[in-house]
Order: structure tokens, then sequence, then C-alpha cells
């Protein structure tokens, strides 16, 4: 894929080819209840969503059919933090691109905010409400200046120049950016360059954010400023956030947790209540933060400490309260 | 001692407006059969430090010797260094291009000039190592699953029978699972083989669980050079530099607070909980 092609997809999608602004429509919003399928709370929603992919031999024959995505049902709410879990190749990041119509559904049908993705008219509504960060930081920037990344996308969509410059400065400003407007991408650390990233996707004014392992490839402060930015555009712009992650410790504040296995969803809980299954989650190849591996072996030696522990100073806390009990 | 740095620097873009000194005078030795870690922020030279052990960059100022040889000397053979010094990059499977398993592996060993027979016997053993099994020595690696992929790239880094093993990233973008295979994987190469790894990680985890003596690069200079669970003694430090700490270790720094006596140089899962419960016991 082209350079130029991915960014397409990435920001601004159909966009490119329609200058003629057209801001999104309130009463598309309050009118959802009027698509099939979709209740009023639910704004992302799948039924029995299928995703397969082919592979072909010369002849064109089918060689290979690999089940990405096996009739998943998904129900999400605006607003809501959601973890996706799930081993290399157990669909994560098929079912990701799902959510902003980069990819369609074989069979089964997904609906973002009421609109079915498969319908090419509601694309444009779709990748404007949506917008996705990737893994690496270096294939998703392309201005020259950090400002005129975050620009790109509304520009692209003919935004006027006025708004475009104050979405550039609202975003920059909600990622903490703000210092950087006028660096160069490539003189930024990777963290600085996702929270760029996220910047751009921000100016498009999107309801819900996707991010595909975003911190794969960060050091720790770049993981913890990333992070902590999700964290705070789902709490106090209401941004709906879906976290693709392998890092156990960075889904602790999710609303919910999604694990994905050989392309069906497995388990969904709290936090909570996923990290209190350890030996489940070691059959789907995946683990629990460090601290709660702690906490379940001090229970197994019989300590008074509660199950799905998920944060240090939880952990903690239940230890002192432990140590009392035994003293007194 | 296996690899000496004496007051090694490196500039990059030197005598130009951008100039940036990535490595500012490191010295440093490395004892054979060492299994060491390199930490540090994005841009604390970590991986350009890792570029001039096989002599990939060429430091501007100081000298590198490779067995007591100055590598910088006219006369030092590079092709050698680079096949005793294996590196593997970041993401190594982006770098696997043949049709069959067995030809990618066997590439390093070709190029080296061995006979057919010797290529062969290498790659089989490097493919042996890295735990991938024989039925797929004909298949095309780009059908294998990412961390089977990187395995692979390993292995052509390990046909080459190095000495020195440096890994940049090694378990990046892999799973819970797939990250402890492969460090499994190095760990036990390692104590087989007795071959010196030299490990860059983000992972103060993995840190903790793998290397017996960390480095912490911090702005080109070497901020910390010394065992594991010493270094991760610093926290405050490591925090101000954007590094951290294994978060169980985070606990009894936590523990040490609220009053409950504990040694905070305990760095995994296992040494945290024995600690905590002899804390009970005090």
């Amino acid at each position: 894929m082209s350079f130029g092609l991915l960014y397409s997809n990435i920001r601004t999608a159909t966009f490119l080819f329609d200058k003629k602004y057209d801001p999104p429509q309130a009463e598309s919003f309050a009118s959802k209840t009027l698509y099939m399928g979709c209740d009023d709370m639910s704004f992302i929603k799948s039924e029995k969503l299928k995703f397969e992919y082919i592979r072909r031999d010369e002849n064109g024959n089918v060689d290979s059919i690999n089940k990405a995505i096996d009739e998943v049902d998904l129900d999400i709410e605006k607003g809501q933090f959601i973890a996706i879990l799930g081993s290399n190749g157990s669909g994560k990041s098929t079912l990701a691109k799902h959510i902003n119509a980069l990819l369609t559904p074989a069979d089964g049908t997904m609906w973002i905010n009421g609109n079915d993705t498969k319908d090419a008219e509601k694309l444009k509504n779709i990748r404007q409400s949506v917008g996705m960060v990737f893994q690496n930081p270096d294939n998703q920037i392309i201005g020259s200046i950090v400002e005129e990344d975050v620009g790109f996308g509304p520009e692209n969509i003919g935004v006027p120049t006025k708004e475009i410059w104050n979405r550039v400065d609202d975003a920059l400003e909600k990622v903490d950016m703000n210092d950087f407007r006028l660096k160069s991408p490539n003189k930024l650390s990777g963290g600085q360059k996702q929270r760029v990233a996220i910047a751009g996707v921000l100016a498009m004014k999107p309801q819900c954010i996707v991010l595909d392992e975003p911190t794969a490839m960060l050091d720790p402060q770049g993981r913890r400023d990333v992070i902590d930015t999700i964290t705070k555009l789902n709490k106090t712009d209401n941004i709906t956030i879906i976290l693709v992650t392998h890092y156990m410790e960075e889904v602790v504040n999710a609303d919910r947790v999604i694990v994905l296995n050989k392309g069906k969803i497995v388990m969904q809980d709290t936090p909570r209540g996923i990290f209190s299954q350890i030996e489940k989650l070691e059959s789907f190849n995946l683990d629990v933060p460090e601290v709660t591996k702690v906490a379940n072996m001090l229970s197994k030696s019989g300590l008074e400490i509660s199950d799905g522990i998920l944060t240090v100073e939880e952990l903690a806390d239940e230890i002192m309260a432990a140590k009392k009990v035994r003293i007194c | 001692m296996l690899i000496i740095l004496d007051n090694v620097s490196y500039v990059y873009n030197k005598g130009f407006a951008d100039e940036k000194t990535a490595l500012d005078n490191i010295s440093l030795t490395i004892e054979k059969g060492e299994f060491i870690g390199i930490i540090g922020k994005t841009g604390s030279g970590k991986s350009t430090l890792a570029k001039h052990l096989n002599g990939l960059m060429k430091a501007t100022s100081g000298s590198i010797y490779f067995e007591g040889k100055d590598i910088y000397d006219k006369d030092y053979n590079l092709t050698t260094l680079r096949q005793r010094v294996g590196l593997v990059f970041q993401y190594p499977e982006y770098q696997i291009f043949e049709t069959t398993i067995l030809r990618d592996v066997s590439f390093g060993p070709a190029m080296m000039g061995l006979p057919l027979l010797e290529v062969q016997l290498r790659a089989f053993d490097a493919i042996k190592k890295v735990g991938i099994s024989d039925e797929l020595l004909d298949v095309s690696p780009f059908e294998l699953s990412g961390g089977q992929k990187r395995r692979v790239a390993m292995a052509g880094v390990l046909a080459m029978k190095p000495d020195v093993l440096v890994l940049d990233e090694p378990a990046a973008g892999l799973d819970p699972k797939g990250r402890k295979d492969i460090l499994d994987m190095v760990k036990k190469l390692r104590e087989e083989t007795g071959i010196t790894v030299i490990m860059i990680s983000h992972s103060m985890e993995d840190m903790a669980k793998y290397v017996d003596r960390l480095i912490v690069m911090d702005n080109g200079k070497i901020a910390f050079d010394d065992k594991t669970r010493e270094v991760f003694r610093h926290s405050k430090e490591l925090e101000s530099m954007g590094l951290d700490i294994p978060q169980v270790t985070k606990l009894l720094y936590r523990l040490n607070e609220m009053g409950l006596n504990v040694d905070t140089g305990n760095i995994t899962v296992e040494e945290v909980k024995d600690e905590i419960l002899r804390g009970f016991v005090k």
C-alpha cells in the first residue's frame, strides 16, 4: 500500500476527493434508532461478525481460509473505555479495523453509531466519528512540523482555515504537546509521536478512538504518557476508547475487558473479573499484571487477600490490613 | 575480557547545526558469558551503543577492543568481527526475504563462504536451537506467526555461530506467552552454549527476570552499571530518566512507606512474595 493511500485510510478515508465540507449532522445522531439492530445506547454494535483472510494459489483457487473473526457480537456504549486483549493472531487488530470500516465484515453486521459499515454512503460518517492510532508512530506522521501534521486531517475534509487552527490548538492542548507544535516530528520521542498521532485524530473531532497497540514500541515514560492521555480523553471529553494491547497493566482502568482467542470472544468482564482468572488467561497465552500474581501467591500462602487485585496501592492496603488481623 | 569500550563517543552530524552527541565517553568492559541488559529512554543511545559493538558504526573518538585487539586498527578484519558479534535488530522478521526457512537461515553462513555441508549443518542446528520444528524447514517463513518469524530471523544470526549475541528489543510486539517463550529460549541458549548476551529492552520486568547485569543509558552516558537488583534500588533516579522499576518492587517501596519492614532489593514475583511473607514473620 502506498504511503499516501495508507494515510488517507487512517485519517480521512473517502474525504480526499470530497472538497466540500459537510459538518456532522446532529440529527443523524439523534435519529440512530431508525436503523435496524441498534438500540438507544450502543455506539458500536456487531452481530455475528465474521471476517476471513482467504489465500489463493497462482490459479486463483482458494488455498486456505483463515477465520480471523468468528461470529463476534459486540455492544459498546458511548463514553466507555474498552480494552481488547488476545494473543498474536487472535483477531484483535482485525476487529479493531472493523470499527472504523477499514475492513468490512465478510458476514454479519457492524454498526457504528447506527451506521452499517457495509453501507458505502455511511463511510464518511463512520470514519469521521471513529479515529485510529496504530502501533508504529513513524508510519502515521507525514507533516514536516507537528502542527501541520495535526491539521492534515481537517484540511483534507475542507474545514475552513480558522476552524482548522482552532482544532489544532485544541487537540495539541489535550495531548499536552503544545510546546512542540513547531518542532519536526522526527525530533520527537516515540511517546511524543504517538501523542501527535492522537492529536491528529482528535482534530477530526471523533467520538471514538481505536488504538491498536499504541505503546508497543515505547519506553516506560512514553507508555505512561500515552495511557494517561487516553484515560484523560475518556474521562473529561467522554470519548469512547478502544485499546488493543499486550500490556496487562494498561487495562486496569478500563470499564470492560474483552478477551479474544482464535477470532472469538472468550472472556468479557471488568478488569477485576478478568484478572481473577489467572489460569484461564494463561490458557489463551495471556498473563496478569505482576502485582496480581504476587497477590494470588500470597493468598495461596494463607494471607487474607481478595481476588483480582489490580494495582500496587490496592495490594499494599490489603497486605497492611492482613498484617493487622495477624497481630490482633 | 571479551569487549572493552574505552572512552567511546559518537556524534551524529558532526559539524552541522543539528549535531547530537549520542554516546558521550562510554567506558565499559564485557566478560565472556555475561547476560547484560541495557535500558534507557528513546534517544538515550542504546541502539547506537549496540551498533558499535560489531563495528557497524564507527566511534567519533575512543577505542573498542574485541579479545584484546583494537577493532579500529586498519589491519583488523571487521567481517570476522561481525560474524562473531551477531546483531539482531528490532523487528528482525522484516529482514526475512528467502522462500523457505532453511534457505533464509542458510544465507548468513553461505555468505561466509563455508562449504555447503557446513552451511546446512549450521542452519539445521540454529533452527533447532530457536525451537522451530523440522517439519517447517521447507515452509515459507512468511507463513509463520510473528513470534515464529522472529525466531527464524534469530536463527539466521545464530547460524553464523557468534560468540556474542546483541538483541535489540527481542520481545517487542509479542503477546505475553510469545514474550516469555523467546526470552526463555535466549536464556536456555546462553546456559547451553555459554554465549554472551546483550539485550536492549523497555520492559523492566523482563530485565528483572533475565539479566544479571544492567546498564542504564541516559543522554548518551552510562548512568548506572551494576547488578540488576542494585540498579533497581535507584527508583527516583530511574523515574527521572523516563524509566521505571518493576511493578512488584514498587509494591515493596509502598509497603515500606506504610511501615512494613521489607527489603526493596527484591525484583521478581517470587522474590517479592517471599519477602512479604518474611515481613509478616518479623
